[in-house]
């Protein structure tokens, strides 16, 4: 019987990392959850999980600053798996996560799947040229992307909440948070979206691509290399 | 006077890595060593915040036997000096291993005020190695990080969040984790390639480390690399004036569920 704990700060998120967990276990296989929002926790808690533990700390702003409260509570349920949303927290906290358990980290992984005594996943490599196929024991750290699982819906359980006071990082105060033009565009939820490459010539032509997804009522990603180029302002990669 | 240590990594260049479509193999046979793309926007910002304030930038690299064809760019781009150390199990050398080995070798040396890297490499790209120097040095990390401004009481930085960005304030000495965005890196001068000749170039060996053997041992183990390959439409809409063109695009865009 192994423990899967998934975390995310991110409620969608968190919610697919309980459908991810679903896909690895087998059953007997316990699955908790870990959040830092009481909010969120309260509708975790409807999901059909063994646990929701809360890190109640001081305040809004820089989540990682709790990421050494979570790897320890972690450590204390002696997680087998840890599943963290592939978010900017989550790639700070998960690999705090895999030290203080002593384990590996698949950071980014896809059709991963859950052995006797380790983990096997894919992993795309050299900006997206390549795959690697990689394999860690137990106990083990994966990120995933947003929106490979659907999120669990919810299953009017009762699932019991612990509640844990934590201290954050004390080097590092968050002493403000910004909200930046187009934060409300999220490719990772539109319906459509315009793949822009270094095909474009000069950064005027952008306006043609901005009527296009006017037109088409689409959000515009674009490329790694393409957003380290110009478009850095407008997408999400 | 800040001491910045920045790390950078020295990977095939990702772009002239060529796949066999049928086996799926790697070719690179074309693919030159660089250093890693977003590694130069580290070292970057280092070096254009001791050029603001005077101190001392020290790159540090862990890497396979070829790692010292990096000496001279990476002194071209400004670090002071750069302490290396190959090792021919790199290719085995997880982040784990990675972020050990660099750690112990900036403890040897002194962490100084800042460490910087590149938020991920562009080969392996696990975006972990900053974090666990940090966990090794028990120095806070900082990822994600856009900008960086030195202030009399300590370091203020700008970094992406997941709902916008954030402004942080850190004091003492801290791993500061950086995105491309945080400096566009420069093409070294003819001058600055003539005096990188002359910089110091520091190498270690692993035994100096003292590094228990739990620390070397690689968590992930990588079974196999395979070529991505993509399945393209390739269709050009070439016929016709611009707005024929276009009508054809939304043509086939219609045609293909799109919309």
């Amino acid at each position: 019987m192994k423990k899967i704990w998934l975390y995310s700060e991110d409620l969608d998120t968190a919610e697919e990392m309980i459908t991810a967990a679903r896909s690895i276990a087998q059953a007997g296989d316990d699955i908790g959850v870990i959040t830092t929002s009481k909010a969120n926790a309260e509708e975790l808690a409807k999901r059909d999980v063994v646990k929701v533990v809360v890190l109640d700390g001081d305040g809004d702003g820089w989540v990682e600053g709790y990421a050494a409260a979570i790897a320890a509570a972690l450590e204390e349920v002696a997680a087998d798996v840890v599943l963290v949303g592939n978010t900017i927290s989550g790639r700070n906290i998960a690999p705090v996560i895999a030290a203080k358990i002593g384990g590996g980290l698949l950071s980014a992984a896809s059709n991963i799947q859950l052995k006797d005594d380790e983990v096997e996943a894919e992993r795309t490599v050299y900006c997206g040229v390549a795959v690697s196929h990689e394999q860690t024991g137990l106990p083990a750290v994966i990120t995933i992307d947003k929106n490979i699982f659907d999120p669990a819906a919810d299953e009017e359980a009762k699932t019991e909440i612990s509640i844990k006071q934590v201290n954050r990082e004390s080097r590092v105060a968050c002493i403000a948070t910004i909200k930046v033009e187009h934060q409300d565009i999220d490719i990772s939820k539109a319906e459509r979206v315009i793949g822009v490459g270094r095909g474009i010539d000069k950064k005027e032509d952008l306006l043609m691509i901005d009527k296009l997804a006017d037109q088409l009522q689409a959000a515009i990603g674009c490329t790694i290399a393409g957003s380290d180029w110009l478009y850095k302002t407008y997408c999400r990669r | 006077m800040p001491k910045i240590i920045v790390c950078y990594k020295w990977v095939q260049d990702e772009e002239d890595i060529k796949v066999n479509q049928e086996s799926l193999t790697l070719d690179f046979s074309r693919s030159k060593k660089k250093i890693s793309e977003y590694d130069k926007n580290a070292l970057e910002i280092a070096v254009q915040l001791v050029e603001q304030q005077e101190g001392e930038v020290t790159a540090v690299s862990y890497g396979a036997g070829d790692l010292k064809q990096s000496l001279k760019d990476v002194l071209s781009r400004g670090a002071d000096k750069v302490i290396w150390l190959d090792d021919a199990d790199f290719a085995k050398a997880d982040a784990f291993v990675t972020a050990n080995v660099l750690a112990a070798v900036i403890k040897k040396n002194g962490p100084g005020d800042m460490i910087i890297c590149a938020d991920g490499s562009t080969d392996n790209c696990s975006q972990q190695v900053p974090v666990r120097i940090g966990l090794e040095l028990d120095l806070p990390v900082i990822t994600a990080v856009i900008a960086i401004e030195i202030v009399e009481d300590g370091v203020i930085v700008t970094r992406r969040s997941d709902h916008g960005q954030e402004k942080l304030k850190v004091s003492g000495p801290a791993v500061y984790a950086v995105l491309p965005e945080v400096a566009k890196a420069r093409v070294p001068s003819l001058k600055q390639v003539m005096k990188a000749a002359k910089k110091p170039q520091l190498q270690m060996q692993l035994e100096e480390l003292e590094l228990a053997a739990e620390k070397m041992q690689p968590k992930i183990i990588q079974k196999k690399v395979e070529g991505y390959v993509m399945k393209r439409k390739n269709v050009i809409f070439k016929t016709g004036n611009v707005q024929e063109r276009v009508k054809g695009l939304l043509d086939g865009l219609s045609q293909e569920g799109i919309f």
